[in-house]
């Protein structure tokens, strides 16, 4: 077991594709994580879970050579994600992209 | 045949010599009208700070080179100092050196180039979207009073988010603030934050307005290169677009970027931006006390006048009422006046009716020439009896004076005035005789005017001579 990377990582996105920072796509392939699944859990707010095993088929992107992770249009259209900068967090077993991140001054602070 | 005349100038042009000061000073003025407060660009050579504390380089580029001199008061202000082998932009003044005949360049400000690229760039643009009125204090906005949703385009890493986040929550919690994340420096960082700002100014999903009240645009402290990020003509364009107020924390309290200028407001640090936006608890319990004071006062004074308006009516309401009553009594009142005078009326001609019939029954039984006759009759008989009256008064008078005059001849007092006694004893009795005046018996004799007390000593018959009381003795009695 790897410890994940601590912090929030600042990754443009560009032409759809999301530039993972180099201590997340270590940690990614260190995992195993190649495979990945977008989960969108509110309009500031999505999650990638990577996809492991029988699961494979419901996959959405997988890292291209050069760390760039694709996001389905429709999705990025639905969370009004643009191109942009996001924030990347190792939380709970994959990985949150905080496309906006609304601090109700209280709880969640980035490092 | 006409004569023409040629005239030529005898004088030739005035030869002027100059001396190598006159000489110099012209071309200095030259210089100096043609090539001050200039900038030049070049590579610094041969720098040297000599112990008067003047330095001397030379400045060159691939085409050319000029000697350059810094005074001493000009390059210890400087605070760039001249290095070998750096590029530079120079700001000065074209000079001459009369003792070599060279002119050089005096230095009143050094940039290495990079930095005085973008200050002429910086200028330039700020010179631009002036003129182009985005710096105007008329588009300024003022900001939410009291702002519930604040939207911030900075870095998630580093100090300015936090500290942002915590002042916020430290002034007044509860307060949602939406990071939207972006690189603030280098390559992708104009079109992050430029997408943040266009992001704020959207309506929100699933509303019609932005989803902030205002927005921040924050960046931590850095260099000029740094900061430039916010001196891109794209980003001070989405500022100056945005539909919210915007707030520019750009860098430290010294640095001024495009944004600062564009935005509504220009906080010197992300954390005074922080203080600027939200008000304090405090601050907002002070306010509402001062308003709920205001507005009792507000609902007195209008309950004031309501009531006034309400007594005003109430009055006026029993001011009509009273009038209605007044007017049907004073209606009443008249028709019983107009009876009363009708009434009236009647009586005075019924009784001026009588008065006329009695005046006729008077004029038949007028007891006033008979009353006259027997006026006139008892002043005659008045007169009669007066008459009557005199006369006899007149008789008796006349009786009454002979009486008196003969009352007055019988009167005692004249006779004792003569030398007469009246002579009376102890019981009052006058002594006529010696009967009624025995020996020793006590007598009283009236004088005229005095009296005298005698004591009977002797009594005897009555002679015609002789006669005399003897032992008479008489004393006065006052």
């Amino acid at each position: 077991m790897i410890a994940p990377p601590e912090g929030t990582y600042l990754a443009p996105l560009q032409k759809g594709a999301l530039r993972f920072p180099p201590p997340l796509r270590a940690y990614c392939q260190m995992e195993g994580w190649d495979l990945f699944r977008f989960i969108v859990l509110d309009h500031d707010h999505m999650r990638i879970e990577p996809v492991i095993g029988d699961a494979a088929e419901t996959f959405h992107a997988s890292f291209t050579p050069d760390g760039l992770l694709w996001i389905p249009a429709e999705l990025r259209q639905s969370v009004d994600l643009s191109e942009q900068s996001v924030m990347l967090r190792v939380q709970d077993g994959g990985i949150h992209v905080y496309i906006r991140k609304v601090f109700e001054t209280l709880g969640f602070r980035p490092r | 045949m006409e004569q023409i005349s040629l005239t030529f100038d005898p004088q030739p042009p005035p030869r002027r010599v100059f001396t190598l000061r006159e000489l110099s000073d012209g071309i200095r003025g030259l210089l100096e009208g043609s090539f001050s407060g200039i900038w030049v660009a070049g590579e610094i050579s041969g720098a040297k700070l000599y112990p008067s504390g003047h330095c001397y380089f030379t400045l060159k580029d691939a085409d050319a080179q000029i000697k350059c001199v810094c005074w001493k008061p000009v390059y210890w202000r400087l605070k760039f100092k001249p290095k070998d082998g750096v590029q530079v932009l120079l700001r000065g003044r074209v000079d001459i050196y009369e003792q070599r005949s060279e002119y050089q360049f005096v230095v009143e400000a050094v940039e290495p180039q990079g930095e005085g690229a973008l200050q002429l760039a910086f200028e330039e643009l700020k010179k631009r979207l002036l003129a182009e009125g985005l710096f105007d204090a008329a588009r300024k906005r003022p900001l939410p009073r009291y702002p519930r949703r604040i939207g911030i385009v900075t870095s998630p890493q580093g100090a300015v988010i936090r500290d942002f986040v915590d002042v916020i929550t430290r002034r007044f919690p509860g307060i949602h603030v939406r990071l939207f994340p972006a690189r603030v420096q280098g390559e992708g960082s104009v079109a992050d934050v430029t997408r943040g700002i266009e992001y704020f100014g959207l309506a929100e999903h699933g509303h019609d307005a932005p989803w902030a009240d205002v927005l921040v645009v924050a960046r931590g402290g850095g260099s000029l290169e740094d900061l430039w990020t916010f001196n891109e003509e794209a980003v001070a364009r989405a500022i100056a677009a945005s539909p919210i107020p915007v707030v520019s924390a750009v860098g430290h309290e010294t640095d001024v970027t495009i944004s600062d200028f564009v935005a509504d407001f220009r906080a010197p640090t992300p954390s005074a931006a922080a203080e600027l936006i939200v008000p304090t608890q405090q601050d907002l319990l002070e306010r509402i006390d001062a308003l709920r004071r205001q507005s009792r006062r507000a609902v007195q004074y209008r309950l004031a006048v309501l009531a006034r308006r309400l007594r005003e009516q109430a009055t006026d309401r029993a001011q009509m009422l009273l009038h209605r009553a007044i007017a049907r009594r004073m209606q009443r009142l008249d028709e019983f006046e107009e009876r009363a005078v009708a009434a009236i009326r009647r009586r005075i001609s019924a009784a001026g009716r009588t008065r006329r019939i009695l005046e006729d029954n008077l004029r038949y039984f007028d007891l006033r020439p008979r009353l006259a006759r027997d006026r006139a009759r008892l002043t005659e008989a008045s007169g009669r009896a007066a008459g009557a009256m005199r006369t006899a008064l007149g008789r008796r008078r006349g009786r009454l004076e002979t009486a008196t005059a003969k009352l007055s001849q019988l009167d005692p007092r004249l006779v004792l005035a003569r030398g007469y006694a009246i002579v009376l004893n102890q019981s009052g009795t006058i002594v006529r005789d010696r009967a009624a005046a025995p020996v020793g018996a006590t007598l009283d004799i009236l004088l005229a005017k005095d009296s005298l007390q005698a004591k009977v000593t002797k009594s005897e018959g009555h002679k015609s001579e002789g006669h005399k009381s003897e032992g008479h003795k008489s004393e006065n009695h006052k």
